[in-house]
């Protein structure tokens, strides 16, 4: 008897990969930027327990989550010093010319 | 892994390489608690506040010079985590140098809430008088 019918995946099979960004979210906590990072943390947190618990939907949503905000993270903590260099120059431009007189 | 894949990865890894290579030249030649040059942390520039990441390009120029102690004194955090992201690197490299996936491995939730736990008991520990390091 031949079969040739594959059976379909189980409906709560693991999605291969959910990235829990975790590299992501210690290198803008301890390395760099904003303590929003820690945010992050718990979202990488709460990736890995829901794959561990099934709910992969949940998984997905945390993930997203936790690259949001590993993302504001370095993205403010970089403009915030962006700012604070351009503050300095523009500083340093003032002095220099009102020593000029 | 298709081409596109490998060729992307590759890439991604030599710029990290590429990166890491000029950062820790910089960091190297010029000490971050002496020198300008270096921008501040933007959360201690405003709140006068420690952050868990306050210390940390000082501790890595101090490893860099091979003084492990002084790392650990500026900021004990980064020798904790600092393993784990040479291992991340480690796989990553691994992976784009034989042109295979990474290999995944799968952090218990625990781990990460612990590792949550133990970043926020610092952060406010070393903001309290009782920290015994000055950084």
């Amino acid at each position: 008897m031949s079969q040739n019918w594959t059976p379909p995946p189980p409906p709560n099979a693991p999605p291969a990969t959910i990235p829990n960004y975790l590299v992501f979210s210690i290198l803008t906590t301890v390395f760099c930027c904003l303590p929003a990072g820690v945010v992050s943390i718990v979202y990488a947190a709460q990736v890995n327990g829901k794959i561990a618990a099934g709910d992969y939907a949940g998984a997905q949503a945390a993930s997203k989550n936790a690259k949001l905000w590993a993302m504001i993270s370095a993205g403010v903590g970089f403009a915030i010093i962006a700012l604070y260099i351009i503050f300095i120059v523009i500083m340093g431009g003032i002095g220099a010319m009102s020593n000029v007189r | 892994m298709t081409e596109r894949e490998i060729f992307h990865q590759r890439l991604k890894m030599s710029a990290i390489w590429g990166v890491l290579a000029l950062g820790a030249t910089y960091l190297y030649l010029f000490n971050p608690a002496a020198a300008t040059g270096y921008p501040a942390c933007p959360f201690r520039m405003i709140t006068g506040l420690q952050c868990p990441g306050c210390g940390t390009l000082r501790g890595l120029h101090q490893l860099l010079h091979g003084h492990p102690l002084a790392t650990f004194k500026l900021n004990p955090l980064l020798l904790v985590t600092l393993p784990f992201l040479i291992f991340a690197l480690f796989i990553a490299t691994r992976s784009a140098v034989i042109g295979r996936a990474e290999k995944r491995y799968f952090v218990p939730a625990n781990f990460i809430w612990a590792f949550l736990g133990l970043v926020l008991f610092f952060w406010i520990f070393r903001n309290t008088s009782l920290y015994p390091f000055v950084s």
